[in-house]
């Protein structure tokens, strides 16, 4: 298939997708009993209040007429008010998006680096290894918030070594261009700033790496040790190629696809991960938003969340896919 | 005996990748021979570094556990320190008097904002003393109020307060028209016969007025130029997000969505100036990292009130710490549904009032941070013996009634964001399931609950159980929203029409031993209609370590330790 039309029946499989999540959202909106009006304006509203706010927000209209709107204020990239932090819904996510993104940026580079690790040690079994993979499948193992709070407790309360919550502990941190607080500290050149960014990073990146990572690991050494039996190693042994050229050029490359393809599974993961992990250590991404709109109903929060996890998702997928042909051309897509 | 063969050529020259040989050729049996010592090694090192992890993890559990006494830098320099950092475990609405009507973050909108009157601080009693009025006087027919006003009292943006910010404050509390506008639902006018008298005029009489005045929810003096300067199409709700327009100790330096405020301390503020110049209040959902952070000194005081039961006894038992118990007006207690179910009858909803032993489920849940309500109000808002609700506890009545029940399940709800309603929904759970019952326990989001008032239906759990508390320290403030039709927090519209016609005969008398007769009457028809029962009178427990002082309070609701007033000692 032309890698084009492949393209254009990605983005087109993405949109339908998305329009199945507005939809759901909406319903499940409806559903759930709640009262956005009051929800808004707080227990002790009087009830002239709430039908005024009812009808600002619409919601004296006819079910269908209400969800037409929702759809066209979706697409004007309009998700609604928060009845939490009253701000809209966009401009919230623009707020807590780019915390989101550098973790789950940092958390992926990690786990590829421990899976790229795991996955050559165990096919190598190299000196170890094992202890790489007891540790790894152990904290795989774990739930993440108990990850997280023995993280904190250990390297922060014990240790000291580790901040426990936030971005940052310094004071006027940059607010862009970028968002990715590492990346802008130093853009601006404060480069105390980057380094303690990266100390904020290093234990929620790592508890949400290790999961994806032994996933990743696993897949990797599958596929290592059914490439290493291929004849065309053997024929690059025989050439005389060093063990580290046979691979990097010939192994690797070839194993990769499969753990490609984890890595976009896992990224999703990844995403619902995010959700307890910034909770716990007070990352202020869109998976503390979520958890702080959850329990009290926020719902044009929750469905703004849940929009843009599942755009992500879907682009995620589709990149990997990309990714997967160009490392290896034969997979057809 | 098997060989090491560390030093073999075989294991030096073994392929990198043991699986491209694994075709039985002489390489794969070097590596093979080489690896039997390597693994054996390899599992010892890996029992011993599990163990090594499980003993790394124990230690570090043991010593969270045993708030073992700090001796951080972070914790030895800030006793000195005049930067206080405290933090709030969810961020909940703006900052904005006229729009915030949830527990944590009172403390930023009291420390900025000051109304006309307020609340004696530090003691029991319903005292209402001076703010920003020095002194007031309200009319024989209760329908004017004439304020003096305090001079010498700037805004933070630097100008004057006068009467003219009267006017505009209520005026914009009625504009946005959000949850605690009800409290100025009888102003007819706000006029004035100098700039320091203000003269309130109500439609109607309210004897809960000066009380809404005096609520840390009801109005707050805001500075009408702030105002009209950035009032733009939303009555300044979006400019208020991240400023301030009040007369407070402190102002709103910075707010960094989600993550932190950060409050300064105003240098022409009228009172005494506080210890703390800045106030970082952080958003950290976590109470264990809370905890943490202020072990290590990171945090100086945790005043959220949401330290779960071992942290707190961990704080106690630490000389480095000291808990304070704070008085609240907040009160756990279970609505029970009229409507549909087993609890329509009065007699059944009686029976269940003394099937449950409220004085174990509050030792449980609250253990020497709470005492068995003995009212339908509030500790304190009401004199002791009036009002009263003091079920003799008997499991034997309701367990008869239900051994007749064909169908004995029942649903209690609790709001989904708060672990000790969950607390306490299981332990009901358990305690009736004695009588017989069957109780399934379902967790509710806040904003369904919150439909639920004026939509009875048979969706309506049986039970709710729930922690509230008034906005002000008077019968009408928690009776009218708890307990009449109409109410936001009648969640199970429960109709008691005697309670209802006292409590607003109540609210419309002018002298006090009317007043407090009504009310007395009404608490005694909503306590004998049996639709809510309360368990408990809670306090508010305060954290800090133990160089730390000043822990003042303004009893009528939680969340308000005034920052202001603390210091080392």
């Amino acid at each position: 298939m032309n890698p084009l039309t492949f393209i254009a029946r990605r983005l087109g499989a993405a949109v339908v997708i998305l329009v199945i999540l507005v939809a759901a959202m909406f319903t499940l909106s409806h559903l759930s009993h709640t009262d956005p009006a009051h929800a808004y304006l707080g227990a002790g509203a009087s009830k002239s209040a709430v039908a005024a706010e009812r009808a600002k927000l619409g919601l004296n209209l006819p079910i269908t007429t209400q969800f037409f709107h929702y759809v066209g204020n979706f697409l004007h990239g309009n998700l609604g008010v928060s009845y939490r932090t009253r701000n809209p819904v966009t401009q919230d996510l623009a707020e807590y998006l780019p915390a989101t993104m550098e973790l789950a940026f940092y958390a992926l580079l990690l786990a590829l680096l421990l899976g790229l690790m795991l996955g050559v040690a165990s096919a190598g079994h190299w000196r170890g290894a094992r202890i790489l993979k007891f540790v790894m499948v152990s904290g795989a193992s774990a739930p993440l918030f108990l990850l997280a709070l023995l993280g904190i407790l250990i390297f922060y309360g014990h240790l000291g070594w580790l901040p426990a919550s936030g971005r940052t502990s310094m004071p006027n941190p940059p607010t862009g261009p970028t968002g990715f607080l590492t990346l802008d500290a130093l853009l601006a050149g404060r480069f105390n700033m980057l380094i303690n960014a990266l100390e904020h990073l290093l234990m929620p990146a790592t508890v949400l790496a290790i999961g994806p990572a032994v996933s990743i690991g696993r897949v990797l050494r599958g596929s290592l040790v059914t490439v290493l039996r291929e004849d065309y190693i053997r024929t690059a042994r025989s050439k005389g190629l060093r063990e580290r050229a046979v691979l990097l050029r010939h192994a690797l490359r070839n194993s990769v696809g499969p753990a490609l393809s984890m890595t976009g599974l896992q990224a999703g993961l990844l995403l619902a991960g995010d959700v307890v992990v910034e909770q716990v250590f007070a990352w202020p991404g869109i998976g503390y938003y979520a958890a702080q709109s959850i329990p009290v109903g926020d719902f044009p929060a929750i469905s703004g969340v849940t929009l843009v996890l599942g755009l992500g998702y879907v682009l995620i997928n589709a990149l990997v896919d990309i990714l997967q042909r160009l490392a290896d051309p034969r997979v057809r897509i | 005996m098997r060989h090491t063969k560390r030093s073999s050529p075989e294991a030096h020259s073994r392929p990198l990748f043991p699986g491209a040989a694994s075709s039985g050729d002489e390489a794969n049996l070097a590596t093979q021979r080489t690896r039997v010592p390597h693994s054996r090694m390899l599992r010892f090192t890996s029992t011993a570094a599990a163990f090594l992890l499980a003993a790394t993890v124990l230690a570090a559990c043991a010593s969270a556990n045993s708030g073992a006494a700090p001796a951080t830098p972070a914790f030895t320099a800030a006793k000195t320190s005049h930067v206080l950092n405290a933090a709030l475990t969810a961020n909940t609405q703006p900052p904005d008097p006229d729009v915030f009507y949830a527990g944590q973050g009172l403390a930023i909108t009291t420390s900025v904002y000051q109304g006309l009157v307020q609340y004696a601080p530090n003691t029991t009693q319903h005292r209402i003393v001076p703010d920003l009025a020095t002194s007031w006087a309200i009319s024989p027919n209760g329908l004017t109020y004439t304020f003096q006003l305090r001079t010498g009292v700037f805004f933070h943006d630097g100008t004057p307060f006068t009467s003219t910010a009267v006017a505009a404050s209520f005026d914009r509390r009625l504009a946005v028209n959000q949850a605690p506008a009800y409290m100025l639902a009888d102003l007819a006018s706000v006029g004035t016969s100098n700039p320091h008298v203000a003269i309130v005029r109500l439609k109607k009489p309210n004897s809960a007025f000066l009380d809404y005045l005096a609520s840390a929810y009801g109005p707050k003096m805001e500075s009408p130029t702030a105002l009209a300067a950035h009032a733009g199409a939303t009555h300044d709700q979006t400019w208020m997000k991240t400023h301030d327009a009040g007369t407070g100790p402190y102002y709103i330096a910075s707010v960094v969505p989600g993550q932190k405020y950060v409050l300064k301390a105003f240098p022409k503020y009228w009172g005494p100036k506080p210890y703390y110049t800045t106030v970082n209040i952080s958003i950290i959902p976590d109470m264990s990292t809370q905890q943490l952070e202020l072990q290590r000194g990171q945090l100086s005081i945790i005043m959220n009130d949401y330290l779960p039961g071992p942290a707190i006894q961990a704080f106690r038992a630490n000389p480095a710490f000291t808990v304070t118990e704070v008085p609240t007006l907040e009160m756990p207690m279970i609505w029970v549904n009229e409507r549909h179910g087993l609890f329509a009858s009065q007699t059944m909803r009686t029976d269940l009032a003394k099937a449950i032993d409220r004085r174990s489920l509050t030792q449980s849940v609250f253990p020497g941070r709470a005492n068995v309500s003995s009212q339908i109000y509030p500790k304190g808002i009401l004199p002791a013996g009036t009002a009263t609700f003091k079920p003799t506890y008997n499991p034997h009545a309701l367990t008869k009634a239900v051994a007749k029940l064909s169908n004995k399940s029942l649903q209690l709800a609790y709001q989904a964001d708060d672990p000790t309603s969950k607390l306490m929904a299981n332990l009901l759970q358990a305690e009736l399931a004695t009588t017989g019952l069957q109780v399934t326990v379902v967790a509710v989001p806040q904003a369904t609950i919150y439909n639920w008032p004026g939509n009875p239906g048979p969706s309506l759990p049986d039970l709710l159980i729930e922690t509230n508390w008034p906005d002000a320290y008077n019968p009408d403030t928690w009776a009218r929203i708890v307990m009449t039709p109409g109410g936001g927090l009648n969640y199970l519209n429960c109709n008691v029409p005697s309670g209802t016609a006292l409590l607003n005969a109540g609210r419309a008398a002018s002298a006090p031993t009317q007043v407090a007769r009504d009310y007395e009457k009404a608490g005694n028809a909503f306590a004998a209609s049996g639709c809510w029962i309360p368990l408990a009178n809670k306090e508010g427990t305060v954290v800090a370590p133990s160089w730390m002082s000043g822990i003042s309070y303004q009893k009528a609701v939680p969340h308000t330790v005034i920052i202001a007033d603390l210091h080392p000692k």
